[in-house]
């Protein structure tokens, strides 16, 4: 498969820094330009953990959800039935593993009001998704300005 | 931001230019021959257009040349923020020790530029975010973090009933609520998709509230990369757009949050404990931990809401700079939580 993703995302930078930055007249459009740059390269990083955390979180959501069918009451309920009852998506089709985890999230913000012991899963779960989520920049920050 | 406000994208530099010549006219009746130059929008600045340019006229003294910077509000902002407030603020802190840029003229409902605009005057001096762990030998950079301090205490002795900058509401209403009142409606406007962990912080931060010891100026956002730097000399403190009354640790939480301990804290010689301490010391309010930890939380939301404010407008096109969701705040702010 070539270009690979990384040939291409690392090729765009490469175009956008040597043929492109060398063009901008201005202060502000140089370091947009920097940020989009920065932006190219960690989505170079991120994209192939991308699926593989939809999975995980997926998974440890249902389990936590389980748990939780209870205390959820009415539309919530229905939902919560619904969403766990489902059959499973194709495993490699990305946009259906998203869709579910923002289902799922929302689902888990309700399943909050329950019983202490199941809210403190649920924070330790939420505290190791944000230790594994894939997407974030880092440097990105202007660190003087005058 | 006021209700008649509105906003229009980018100005060509020629027409700011030409509209800046005639405000200058207005604002400087006794001026002659005005003339506007090096307009140039500089890179700084996450929340406003910042337009830097040379004034120049002639008046009874002679013939005169100032810096000045109008900063406008662009399309989208990370701060949803009242120009006319800050203009009051600004104007206010004129008359007394604090250290601030004079300002000249506000527009508040955008009609003169096309968005809520404030002219004031260029100072002098550099912002480094990491100052204190920068390259400046260590006795300067402890001194500079005391420095700091001393300043927020200044701004919190600025005597704001005395000022006009109180509003009809009681003291009691001012805090913990009515900050977590103001961004949670921030946070429900700009929000995307369900976050449970902000919600899980939210019901915190409700359950938790502590009571303020007393009602002072915040400046909001206090941290070197707001300080004008002449040498080791504080020239001014920049971007009050989130300036408000409320309780004296706000300021301190989020100068001791541990997300920004590398712009705020010198490891090992300007600690948590060391900066409290001299906290205590300038302002004689008393530091609660519990009720510190509390700002703490509060200033990794009121941070993880900004960056959802740009995550909501870089998916609406309207802003040039991508954010992503705040998993890195979410961390800690957990764990403070759990702490």
């Amino acid at each position: 498969m070539r270009p690979t993703v990384h040939e291409q995302l690392e090729g765009m930078c490469r175009i956008l820094e040597t043929s492109v930055a060398t063009e901008l007249g201005n202060a502000y459009t140089q370091e947009t330009l920097r940020g989009v740059v920065a932006n190219l390269r960690m989505l170079d990083r991120a994209w192939p953990r991308l699926l593989p955390f939809l999975h995980w979180d997926n998974d440890a959501m249902r389990a936590l959800l389980a748990d939780a069918r209870g205390v959820l009451t009415g539309d919530a309920a229905r939902e919560l039935t619904a969403a766990l009852d489902a059959p499973p998506a194709d495993p490699f089709d990305f946009d259906a593993a998203d869709a579910l985890n923002e289902r799922l999230r929302g689902l888990l913000g309700e399943a909050l009001r329950g019983p202490a012991a199941l809210r403190a899963r649920i924070a330790a779960h939420l505290a190791t998704r944000a230790e594994r989520f894939p997407l974030r920049i880092t440097g990105a920050q202007p660190k003087k300005k005058t | 931001m006021p209700d008649t406000a509105h906003i229009e994208g980018p100005l060509p530099e020629t027409t700011l230019g030409a509209g800046l010549a005639a405000l200058l006219g207005e604002v400087l009746p006794a001026a002659r021959g005005l003339q506007v130059s090096d307009l140039k929008r500089t890179t700084s600045g996450l929340s406003r257009e910042n337009w830097v340019f040379e004034a120049r006229w002639r008046d009874e003294e002679g013939a005169r040349r100032q810096r000045m910077i109008l900063r406008r509000d662009p399309p989208a902002s990370l701060l949803v923020t009242d120009r006319a407030w800050e203009f009051r603020v600004l104007r206010a802190l004129e008359s007394t020790p604090v250290p601030a840029p004079p300002v000249r003229w506000v527009d508040a409902d955008g009609a003169r530029f096309g968005a809520p605009a404030m002219l004031m005057d260029f100072l002098d001096g550099e912002c480094d975010w990491f100052v204190l762990g920068g390259a400046r030998p260590l006795a300067e950079r402890v001194a500079l973090g005391r420095r700091f301090i001393d300043l927020l205490a200044a701004i919190q002795a600025v005597d704001w009933r005395t000022l006009g900058l109180g509003d009809a509401r009681p003291e009691q209403a001012y805090g913990a609520h009515a900050e977590l009142d103001f961004w949670q409606a921030e946070y429900e406007r700009v929000r995307l998709e369900p976050l449970p962990e902000m919600d899980l912080a939210l019901a915190w931060l409700r359950e938790h509230a502590p009571v303020a010891q007393a009602v002072v100026l915040v400046h909001g956002d206090f941290k070197p990369g707001n300080a004008l730097l002449v040498g080791e000399r504080i020239n001014a403190m920049l971007d009050w757009e989130t300036a408000h009354l409320g309780d004296p640790l706000e300021d301190l939480g989020w100068i001791t949050n541990p997300p920004r301990a590398r712009e705020q804290q010198i490891a090992g010689a300007w600690t948590r404990a060391e900066i409290v301490a001299a906290f205590t010391a300038a302002t004689g309010f008393e530091v609660e931990p519990r009720a510190l930890r509390w700002w703490n939380v509060f200033s990794c939301w009121k941070l993880s809401v900004i960056v959802l404010t740009g995550v909501a407008a870089f998916t609406a096109g309207t802003m040039d700079r991508i954010y992503h969701a705040p998993a890195w705040l979410v961390q800690q702010m957990l764990a403070l939580m759990e702490a």
